[in-house]
């Protein structure tokens, strides 16, 4: 025997590593994803650099040292909010917490739906009757109607939202990854593993779990920026915790110190742009990968 | 499904129901399906509006009441007078029986009957997402045709920007700008409101007031969500590019916009028409944040109060109201489908 | 089924809904007329009116058309709110306190005419007395009430179970008339009283059409001679941005008390540019307060609630206070647009009002944190400081409407100034109605409290009585302010409560006062401004209250709006720039739309990009 064998996980590996380095040449064609991951990086690090780059005292609102919404100055470049604070410090900082609650509640938006779907469409029966009507209930209901009612319900904090979000958000993952795992489900290996003796947990996280989750991926990125859009709209309707500081909570107080009828652009500007810069680049990644996965898409640019 | 979403290309022209369509061999079984599923859906909110707004804590009363002190008697009275001394049993079947017979109670607010409340501002909120909507399906249809038919053409990449970067602006926000540069700064709309208390009641000073107050809402709410239409729309035209029949069709010798406006266009909308019912609930989530950023006095603005106040019977009938149109057009999209798709019929 | 028709009807059939959704919204009963030759008072509000039946309203809006469409037999002066002549000219209290003889004013008419006697007042009162539901309303006046009599044309009897002067003649009650009140099957319901509504006050209300307008007309035969204006119309305007900007564009008169959600400082600063334009930022009726949670108890004294066991100590309580800088509050949250409050009478009443001479606390850091090193409370390893003796630290639960962004800031201050002090809190911003609950439960260790005061004050002291204190620990009897007893501040009460003289009542009043801020159950943070704004080219000559004071939100009788008169009327220019505008760009997407529809038929060349 002189044939060399490869170890099956170490072929896995090297496959993974293959159809890894693919999908990513696939997306690095595609000038937009790639403007996209740029923009995203520097959010992020920008997010994550935020205590270097401005110390937190600048939240104080006993050591603010501006005057009452005052306009752009050498001291202020983006002006000051109605208790005299920095605006470019708190939409730095606000870019934390309105990340954290768009990332947190897509994962856990995800975990549901790919949970969900993967088990109703595995197991089916009974269980996946119910799970199906549940989801294409929450799925027709128009979502920030929800989200409001059950803020109202359950309070308000960084927890509810996330929760909130994540409540209204779960179901399209869910149908997403059920209509996957009912094509996997249809190949003939997984007949043969069947045949071969391996159980359910062994089918859903050996076969079907790695082929849902690249198409899980490629929706999570479009879930993200709709988070942020709705983080912020409860956040602007009032609905947030406000003592916490997030882009939709900085609009909240510039709406409700009258900041449109005192032209203060400045306070209204910076928030809304840094929403609309983050959404957009999640939204350029989400489209670059969903065309790398799908390939009914391919060729696109 | 969160406050809009933005179909990937490509991803539209997956009916909402057709991946699940398993049997249905005959049009009757599949309304029987959809219908009878509806009819879960509906008697699910039914309930559970009921049940979630009376989680709401606090005492109604206490609302009633505010800044006055009131002794003990007067808050018995007040909780008889609304009701809410009885058995919750009993409350849930007058509110069962109210609503199948559109009694919807009284609000707490307002002291009048919820139906008459909705009655007066429903033409309100039809007339702004109506509006919007056509407005938005329209300009994202038009551009989303050529968009796709042109791919990767500077018209299809520069609208393609346009629309993706007015879609992932907050709608709240475009509108506070909106209304800063166009009525506070330029003077030229109304700050907010549907219609100005001083105008003469005669029909054209009201209609004329009213559009005059209509354009600011409209333009914000039509430049978030005409991007959605013009990517479905984009996508559906790309799935008909390579098709035979408009080979054939130029093989005729029919011009290239006449091949587009006659064979590719047609084929390519069929499919997107249900998409514009299935929109119904984001035309609901928009609507609310539209019509609070301008104080438009529909129903929008009616829940947001709602929910601050809280006016418990108010906002139960609203949810009912919002989920079952949802669900009702979501129903019309389906049935709508079998009719278009005949992939469902053969299956 | 042809594609082509199928995509058409679709199309036709939106248009078709929106249009007709258009009309109807249209079609709907226009607004307020404009008459050419009839002074109208514009005022913008935003309230709904609950009802007009006076012994019912709750709203501030039905409080203002209640009192211009009736009167009281005692106003309150505009210029301290001391009572003085309305449908009554004089009154005298027997000596033992318990009977009233008014004299009813002659010449007083209904609005239709009728003319006002004893028997109306005698009727009134009755139903105080008499109709259950009506008594159950205003159960804290009328259950003291025995029997009301007119014995001649005009003179009234009112007889007392105990002594109350100050209520009698505080307590608004609006005199109705009993030839048309008789009539109604149930005075107490909502329906009671159609419109047009019969009243001997300056102005009645006509008309009222939801969320559009409420008018009331003036009343020409008025005893005290007709009002200047014609008619007083409330507008509806559900932001207060619109009403700003209406009182810019000269459609509304006045804007003030009538919005909730009044005036910001921001809205008045763009105000004040207005060349047309008086605003009015002056002393107003409101505290906003910390509670705190120094034991909650029954009347029997079974405690209840988890308040921090720290707080029943009064010199925690103290450090509390004397670590927060309410004048920076005022500076920073109201925009200098108010006043360090001391006690539960905000100044504008300055006859009750006891403004802390002596024992007024100053915002002292290091005062504050000596006071909690001699009681005990020492720093642990990570700076908080714990109970005496070791154990609890201090960390206090602290919530805040999370509605209220002013509270928010408030906290956000708070916090920073206690943390210096060694004392953590955990701010949470709850919903309202949650919020209350957890206060009558005893379940918070300082909350947010806030009222308007009124120009008795018994109402408000009344609230920190041992009378008042729940019977059961549910949180259901909610009308203790916060669980505050004491004998002597009970006699105090009782006292000022049958005091005729209103000097020897303001000591005992202002005692009260300072027992309360001594012993910290409520630090009182600020009183706030009234910001109001009227059209100074259209109305003038409007007497404010008090003295120098408002001219919304007036109490007792409606000085203002009755001595309005109108001014110099300013030209209504033609149709704005922006309804041109407006119509282009409706006939800009009409014309897209039909190209839309065109080009789908259309044959031309003109598409080859």
């Amino acid at each position: 025997m002189t044939t060399t064998t490869v170890s099956p996980r170490a072929l896995r590996r090297a496959r993974r590593r293959q159809s890894f380095a693919r999908s990513w040449a696939s997306y690095r064609s595609q000038r937009t994803g790639v403007i996209g991951l740029v923009l995203l990086g520097a959010i992020v690090i920008l997010a994550l650099a935020a205590p270097i780059l401005i110390d937190e005292s600048a939240l104080s609102v006993t050591r603010a040292t501006g005057g009452r919404m005052a306009p752009p100055s050498a001291e202020y470049p983006l002006g000051t909010d109605e208790t005299g604070r920095s605006i470019l410090a708190l939409t730095l900082w606000g870019s934390r917490l309105s990340l954290v609650i768009g990332l947190t509640a897509t994962v856990v938006a995800i975990v549901i739906g790919t949970a969900v779907g993967v088990t109703s469409g595995h197991i089916g029966g009974w269980y996946g009757w119910i799970a199906l009507r549940l989801s294409d209930w929450f799925m027709v209901l128009p979502s920030l109607v929800v989200a409001i009612a059950l803020l109202a319900v359950l309070g308000r904090s960084m927890a509810t939202t996330i929760t909130v979000i994540a409540l209204v958000s779960w179901p399209g993952t869910t149908r997403l990854v059920r209509a996957q795992t009912l094509t996997v489900q249809s190949r003939p290996y997984l007949e043969r593993a069947k045949a071969l003796g391996a159980g359910h947990w062994h089918q859903m996280t050996k076969h079907i779990l790695p082929n849902v989750l690249p198409l899980v991926l490629a929706s999570a990125t479009l879930l993200v920026p709709s988070a942020i859009l709705m983080e912020s709209s409860l956040a602007w309707l009032g609905l947030g915790d406000p003592s916490v500081v997030s882009w939709g909570s900085i609009l909240n107080r510039a709406s409700e110190n009258g900041a449109v009828s005192a032209h203060a652009w400045w306070y209204l500007l910076p928030p809304g742009l840094a929403i609309l810069v983050v959404v957009l680049a999640f939204m350029m990644c989400g489209r670059a990968l969903e065309a790398v996965f799908n390939p009914r898409l391919r060729g696109e640019s | 499904m969160t406050e809009r979403s933005l179909p990937a290309d490509g991803a539209s022209l997956e009916a909402p129901s057709a991946g699940r369509g398993r049997v249905s061999s005959g049009f009757g079984r599949y309304l029987f399906k959809h219908v009878s599923g509806a009819a879960v859906s509906l008697l699910l909110v039914l309930f559970s509006s009921f049940f979630i707004f009376r989680l709401i804590a606090g005492d109604p009363i206490d609302q009633l009441t505010k800044e006055r002190p009131v002794s003990a008697e007067q808050r018995a009275a007040m909780r008889a007078e609304l009701g809410l001394d009885r058995p919750l049993w009993q409350q849930f079947w007058d509110y069962i029986a109210g609503t199948l017979t559109m009694d919807l109670g009284e609000s707490f607010q307002y002291r009048r009957p919820i139906f008459d409340l909705i009655v007066e501002r429903l033409p309100a909120t039809l007339l702004l997402s109506g509006t919007g909507m056509v407005l938005a399906v329209l300009l994202g249809f038009w551009i989303g045709t050529r968009s796709g038919w042109k791919q990767g053409s500077r018209f299809d990449k520069g609208h393609v920007a346009t629309g993706l970067v007015l879609y992932s602006a907050p709608t709240f926000w475009l509108g506070m700008i909106v209304i800063l540069i166009f009525a506070r700064y330029l003077g030229l709309f109304p700050v907010n409101g549907m219609r100005s208390p001083s105008t003469p009641p005669d029909f054209w000073s009201q209609a004329v007031d009213i559009g005059h107050h209509l354009v600011l809402p409209v333009l914000t709410y039509t430049a978030v969500v005409y991007a959605g239409y013009l990517m479905i729309m984009r996508s559906s035209i790309l799935d008909e590019l390579g098709s035979d029949y408009l080979t054939t069709a130029r093989a005729k010798g029919l011009r290239d916009d006449e091949v587009r406006q006659r064979h590719a266009v047609p084929n390519a909308l069929l499919p997107t028409v249900t998409l514009v019912f299935l929109a119904l609930g984001s035309v609901v989530n928009g609507s609310i944040v539209t019509e609070t950023v301008f104080s438009w006095p529909g129903l929008g603005t009616l829940f947001v109060n709602s929910i601050f106040y809280p006016d418990r019977p108010v906002l139960q009938a609203l949810f009912v109201l919002f989920s079952s149109s949802t669900i009702l057009a979501v129903l019309c999209a389906e049935i709508l489908y079998w009719f278009i798709d005949p992939r469902i019929r053969r299956s | 089924m042809n594609p082509h028709a199928l995509i058409r009807r679709c199309f036709s059939a939106v248009a078709a809904l929106a249009l007709a959704a258009g009309a109807l919204a249209v079609a709907a009963p226009g607004a307020a007329a404009q008459e050419e030759d009839t002074d109208t008072l514009r005022i913008a509000t935003n309230q709904e009116v609950d009802t007009f039946n006076p012994f019912k309203r709750r709203f501030v809006i039905t409080y203002e058309t209640s009192m211009m469409t009736y009167e009281t037999l005692v106003r309150m002066s505009a210029e301290n709110y001391e009572p003085v002549p309305g449908l009554a000219t004089e009154w005298e209290e027997s000596a033992d306190g318990l009977t009233w003889t008014f004299k009813i004013r002659e010449g007083a008419t209904w609005s239709d005419g009728e003319p006002l006697t004893a028997d109306d007042v005698a009727y009134t009162y009755g139903l105080l007395i008499e109709n259950q539901a009506i008594r159950d309303w205003n159960i804290d006046f009328a259950q003291n009430l025995v029997s009301a009599e007119a014995t001649d044309e005009s003179t009234f009897v009112l007889t007392l179970a105990s002594p109350a002067p100050a209520e009698v003649l505080s307590r608004e009650v609006y005199i109705v008339p009993e030839h048309i009140w008789s009539e109604y099957p149930d005075p107490s319901a909502d329906d009671a009283n159609q419109l047009p509504l019969v009243g001997s006050g300056p102005f009645q209300v006509t008309e009222y059409k939801t969320d559009e307008f409420i008018r009331l007309e003036a009343n020409e035969d008025y005893w005290e001679g007709a009002p200047g204006f014609d008619e007083v119309v409330y507008d509806y305007y559900v932001e207060t941005d619109a009403a700003v900007a209406a009182l810019e564009a000269g459609e509304v008169n006045i804007v003030g008390n009538g919005m909730q959600g009044a005036l910001n400082p921001a809205q008045i600063d763009a105000l004040k540019s207005q060349e047309h334009v008086t605003t009015n930022d002056v002393q107003g009726r409101r505290y906003v307060s910390l509670t705190i949670n120094h034991g909650t108890v029954t009347k029997d004294g079974t405690e209840f609630g988890d308040g921090h066991p720290a707080l029943k100590d009064p010199f925690v309580r103290q450090a509390l206070h004397m670590a927060i800088d309410k004048q920076a509050l005022v500076d920073t949250v109201l925009d200098g647009s108010g006043e360090p409050a001391t006690s539960l009478i905000p100044s504008i009443f300055e006859q009750w009002h006891w403004d802390g001479g002596d024992k007024l606390v100053q915002f002292d850091l290091a005062e504050a944190n000596r006071l909690l090193d001699e009681a005990g409370y020492a720093r642990g390893a990570d700076g908080i400081r714990t109970m005496p003796g070791g154990g609890e630290p201090l960390n206090f639960r602290f919530y805040h409407h999370a509605d209220n962004t002013a509270y928010a800031t408030i906290v956000e201050f708070a916090t920073e100034w206690w943390a210096e002090l060694g004392i953590a809190v955990e701010a949470q911003a709850i919903e309202q109605g949650t919020l209350n609950d957890l206060a009558y439960l005893g379940e918070f260790d300082i909350a947010f409290s806030g009222w308007g005061v009124g120009p008795n004050p018994t109402e408000q002291l009344g609230m920190h009585t041992c009378a008042v204190l729940p019977t059961l620990t549910d949180g259901s009897e909610r009308s203790s302010e916060n669980s505050y007893c004491n004998a002597t501040f009970d006699e105090l009460h009782e006292q000022q409560k049958v005091e005729s003289d209103p000097g020897a009542r303001a000591e005992l009043v202002k005692l009260q006062q300072e027992m309360l801020y001594t012993e910290t159950p409520v630090i009182w943070l600020y009183y706030q401004n009234v910001m109001e704004a009227y059209n100074h080219d259209r109305v003038t000559g409007m007497t404010p209250q008090p003295a120098g004071g408002m001219v919304t939100g007036q109490q007792g009788f409606t000085w203002s709006y009755y001595t309005a008169q109108p001014a110099g009327t300013a030209e209504d220019g033609g149709v704005p720039m922006g309804v041109w505008i407006a119509v282009a760009a409706a006939a800009v997407a009409v014309a897209a739309a039909a190209v839309v529809f065109v080009m789908r038929r259309k044959k031309t060349v003109d598409e080859r990009e």
